[in-house]
């Protein structure tokens, strides 16, 4: 099993972050859930040998914008997150791009890029309302997986 | 002699095939051919002696699917009207669309129903081209990627139209469920319409933003039945040189894939949009775009087209290679080697590499002299070029793996051996649900309303989703780049009117300039697909006149979108909604050009009972007129003008938005094109835009003559009054049909005092002055006669309703 580094790329603290503000609204006017704040982030997952340098690299100089974006993996102290890919097979063009993104950096190793999405929704303590909110609002079951975990 | 190697292809085991096998086969393997096609398959490789391989009967299916073949329409239909006799159309879409256009002859229409899209002249040297299509089934399945690459293909469409033209305008036209329709009325499987609305405007806004294509003209329109089938339709206007518009194919020349590579995404797209949408559908259908790839093929082949490194193109869009190499190898005969083709990913069979719907892939036919310069073109660019085949003499299609054949089929068989459909057609007006006729001349108590106030009514009216701003999702789009926009979206101080159409300079160098809009009336087809038909075209040519365009150089296109065609009476409603494509193109001297069917939009609700979208049909025109400076926007201009209604209003109040906005179940008669009369006021009002007789020109569309004179007043920021008893009219009419009826052919016009004489002369007949703009901000309608006031309304509360605030 080739080595896997995950890279999320969400808002600093005190930026709008548009993805979430949009959800949360989404969230209450379909009635789904009483959330307090939902925060998003875009993820990569690069498959092959990449160093820790180099993994920074890509994070910093091509995926982030230094102005409002960082890299955080916990995107929210005691919410419930939701983690969406794209199956096996179904084309991430965006991934694709990162990965010649990766080799216009000089950076050898990584064999390919997935990207994905996270959302954390403060004030949702159940598994199952997350997952009844990212079915109806998040996922499309044919062309993506997701995960729920608790922060 | 074809291969043994059964790890590369499996012989389909045909020929001892009885009929339910057949079927099995055809159902299995997802090819949707029928019976009858599956046993024309059967006889030919009887003719043979032996059995098909996959690679030739998924050719076959590709190629003879309803996507790709237009079986019906090209069909024998017998037509029958209980009652009122019957007629064969053989061949529905020659003998009805294509008919016109042929009998009309223009000398200015370049290209019409042979190529990718319809081509007219732009000038002397110049040309635009012009084609819409369908991407439903995948934008019900995966919205985003299913409307993006709907438009990738549309785009690819223009880029392989002739030599391939140069995109300079998308449009789009969605149709979906209400935003808030309740979970209870959304079938199992099925994608909430919120999910749908969201991932198609992205999908469309990403790829035409994305490749610098301006997306300038559109409409968004709610029906609860297009819950499990959205409906997505794109269009691209292309500009091409007059010399690039013919292409050859010739022995000898190299099959060339540009572009993307080939995966295993969007297998089945062709056969699949050709079926019924039912649960269960596999992820290999849906395809996803990639706008910059496209850009990037674009900008090499556009420049290859200038250095004539190619004698022919087209795109792979629904049976990826099959029916690109197929078409293009049509007339010749065509060796193609499958494992040259780049793929994304090892793995895939030749089966699926030949039907692949991979996207952003273009074919070309390459003189072997030239590939050497194409090549280096397309590395400079960073695209990939590859050599797949060859084009032959021999007329025969011939597939190849690895140096072993893996199918050969005759051309002539592949694209002529279908058997063609016979289907009949029985029309019965009875059963369409709005036929019952009012029995009293309408009254503000039959609205629910209290006294005669109705600018409540019109409040709602403005805030029905399908009339309300689509600001929403058209500030989403780019329709600035280019930098040709004359008139967009929106127009009036601070851009808070809607515009009836758009203009736009394709070249900047000059001031000749394209109008593009369109017209779209579902709800008139459950009263009478003839006159929603009538007024589609009506509607869309209505709009282009009212922005300066000249229907005396104008095409349009048709895209229809409709239930089971093996259901008698849907293709009844259908052949109905041809045979007045034909009536109106020939009144109006409006010729097609070109234009597509997506049928078997169908669907299970929750219930399990088979539904049907509502029948649909979206016109898009496209004209040239001389002088952008002379186009017209529909905001008022000045207080102290004179506004002028155009046209008559009738009693049609059948399938009005007046309904919708009340919640009241809908009656009345449908709206009619009284098309004679239309062709005259469409031509003088171009006649009056070039002599400068109108200020401000709006078309009376969904809501009638009371939704129109709120846009144009909050538009320009200015008040109106308006004595509606001096609308013309054929005969008395109720206050109600006054200001809400939807009869067509009408325009709300603003004509400066010193032109009030000229205008009037101009229009003899055909004119009502019915007042005034002011300068007060307040729209007031109202009947001099009786003294009564039906609306007075500020315009910043007409204004706010429409924007959604």
């Amino acid at each position: 099993m080739a080595k896997t580094t995950l890279i999320a790329v969400t808002h600093k603290a005190g930026v709008m972050d548009p993805v979430g503000h949009g959800l949360k609204k989404d969230i209450e006017d379909l009635g789904l859930a009483r959330v307090k704040n939902v925060l998003s982030a875009q993820l990569y997952r690069l498959e092959g040998d990449v160093s820790r340098g180099d993994s920074d690299r890509i994070a910093k100089e091509l995926l982030c914008d230094p102005i409002i974006q960082e890299c955080q993996d916990h995107l929210m102290p005691k919410s419930m997150v939701v983690d969406i890919w794209f199956k096996a097979g179904v084309t991430d063009v965006v991934g694709d791009s990162v990965l010649k993104g990766i080799r216009d950096l000089d950076i050898q190793g990584v064999q390919q890029v997935r990207t994905g999405m996270r959302y954390a929704f403060e004030g949702v303590t159940k598994r199952e309302t997350a997952e009844k909110i990212a079915l109806a609002l998040l996922v499309n079951p044919l062309v993506h997986e997701a995960t729920v975990h608790a922060d | 002699m074809l291969t043994k190697d059964t790890t590369l292809v499996k012989q389909v085991p045909l020929l001892s095939a009885e009929d339910s096998q057949l079927l099995e086969i055809s159902r299995k393997g997802l090819l949707s051919l029928n019976l009858q096609e599956m046993k024309a398959i059967q006889s030919y490789f009887d003719r043979l002696g032996r059995n098909p391989t996959d690679v030739e009967l998924e050719t076959i299916a590709q190629t003879w699917s309803e996507h790709c073949k237009h079986k019906t329409f090209s069909g024998v239909i017998e037509y029958e009207e209980k009652g009122r006799g019957s007629r064969v159309y053989d061949n529905l879409l020659k003998s009805t669309i294509m008919k016109a256009t042929q009998e009309l002859d223009k000398p200015w229409c370049w290209s019409t129903f042979k190529d990718n899209a319809g081509i007219i002249a732009f000038d002397e040297e110049w040309g635009v081209a012009f084609k819409a299509e369908t991407h439903n089934h995948p934008s019900a399945l995966e919205p985003y990627g299913g409307a993006g690459t709907g438009l990738g293909g549309v785009i690819r469409d223009i880029l392989g139209v002739g030599l391939g033209a140069k995109p300079v305008m998308n449009t789009d036209v969605f149709a979906f469920a209400p935003k808030d329709l309740p979970a209870r009325k959304i079938p199992r499987g099925v994608l909430a319409p919120r999910r749908i609305i969201q991932g198609v405007i992205a999908g469309v806004r990403d790829y035409g933003n994305r490749m610098g294509i301006p997306t300038a003209n559109g409409a968004v329109y709610f029906d609860e039945r297009y819950v499990a089938n959205p409906l997505v339709f794109c269009g691209t206007v292309g500009l091409i040189p007059k010399d690039k518009v013919e292409k050859e194919v010739k022995p000898g020349d190299l099959v060339v894939s540009l572009g993307g590579r080939t995966g295993r995404d969007g297998i089945h797209g062709a056969t699949f949009s050709s079926a019924a949408l039912e649960e269960g559908i596999s992820s290999s259908v849906v395809q996803i775009g990639h706008a910059i790839m496209e850009k990037r093929a674009m900008d090499v082949l556009l420049q290859a087209r200038d250095m004539n490194l190619y004698r022919s193109v087209t795109d792979c869009g629904a049976g990826g290679f099959s029916s690109a190499v197929g078409e293009l190898g049509s007339s010749t005969g065509v060796t193609v080697d499958l494992d040259k083709a780049p793929l994304k990913y090892e793995g895939l069979l030749p089966w699926e590499i030949w039907v692949s719907e991979s996207q952003e892939r273009m074919v070309l036919a390459v003189p072997p002299e030239k590939w050497a310069a194409l090549k280096a073109l397309a590395d400079s660019e960073n695209v990939e070029v590859t050599v797949i085949g060859e084009f032959r003499q021999d007329q025969k299609l011939t597939l190849r793996y690895r140096g072993e054949d893996v199918g050969e089929l005759d051309m002539e068989f592949v694209h002529d051996g279908m058997p063609r459909v016979h289907r009949k057609a029985i029309w019965s007006p009875g059963v369409e649900p709005g036929t019952a006729r009012p029995a009293a001349p309408l009254r503000a108590k039959d609205l629910g309303l209290r006294g005669c106030d109705y600018g409540s009514v019109l409040l709602k009216l403005l805030a029905h989703p399908n009339i309300a701003s689509k600001k929403w999702v058209v500030r989403q789009y780019d329709h600035e780049v280019q930098g040709g926009s004359v008139v967009k979206p929106f127009v009036g101080l601070d851009q808070r009117g809607p515009s009836d159409a758009c203009v736009f300079r394709p070249r900047l160098e000059s001031d000749r300039a394209v109008v593009v809009s369109n017209g779209f009336n579902p709800s008139y087809g459950d009263w009478d697909p003839y006159w929603m038909s009538a007024c589609a075209i009506d509607e869309a040519l209505r709009n282009l006149v009212a922005v300066g365009g000249d229907i005396s150089h104008a095409a349009i296109l048709d895209n229809f979108c409709w239930g089971n065609p093996e259901d008698p009476h849907e293709l009844a409603a259908l052949v109905r909604a041809c045979q007045a494509c034909y009536d109106m193109a020939k009144g109006f001297g409006v010729p097609f050009i070109s234009g597509k069917d997506s049928l078997n939009n169908t669907w299970r609700d929750p219930g399990g009972k088979l539904r049907s979208i509502p029948r649909s049909l979206l016109i898009s025109a496209i004209g040239v007129i001389k002088d952008a400076k002379r186009a017209v926007t529909m905001d008022l201009k000045a207080p102290g003008d004179w506004i002028y209604i155009v046209g008559e209003t009738r009693d049609e109040l059948g399938g009005a938005h007046l309904w919708k906005a009340v919640g009241k179940p809908p009656k009345g008669h449908v709206p009619r094109v009284q098309v004679a009369k239309a062709q005259e006021m469409f031509t003088l009002m171009h006649q009056a835009m070039k002599k400068g007789y109108v200020r401000a020109c709006h078309d009376l569309s969904e809501g009638g003559l009371a939704v129109a004179a709120a846009e144009m007043a909050f538009g320009g920021d200015l008040g109106m009054t308006l004595d509606i008893s001096r609308l013309p009219t054929p005969a008395p009419l109720s206050e109600i049909a006054l200001l809400f009826s939807e009869t067509p052919s009408r325009f709300l016009v603003e004509v400066p005092a010193v032109a009030k004489k000229s205008f009037e002369v101009l229009f003899k007949g055909y004119a009502g002055c019915v007042g005034r703009v002011t300068k007060t901000k307040t729209l007031i309608l109202r009947d001099n006669k009786t003294k009564r006031t039906y609306v007075d309304e500020p315009i910043s509360d007409l204004s706010r309703a429409w924007e959604g605030l």
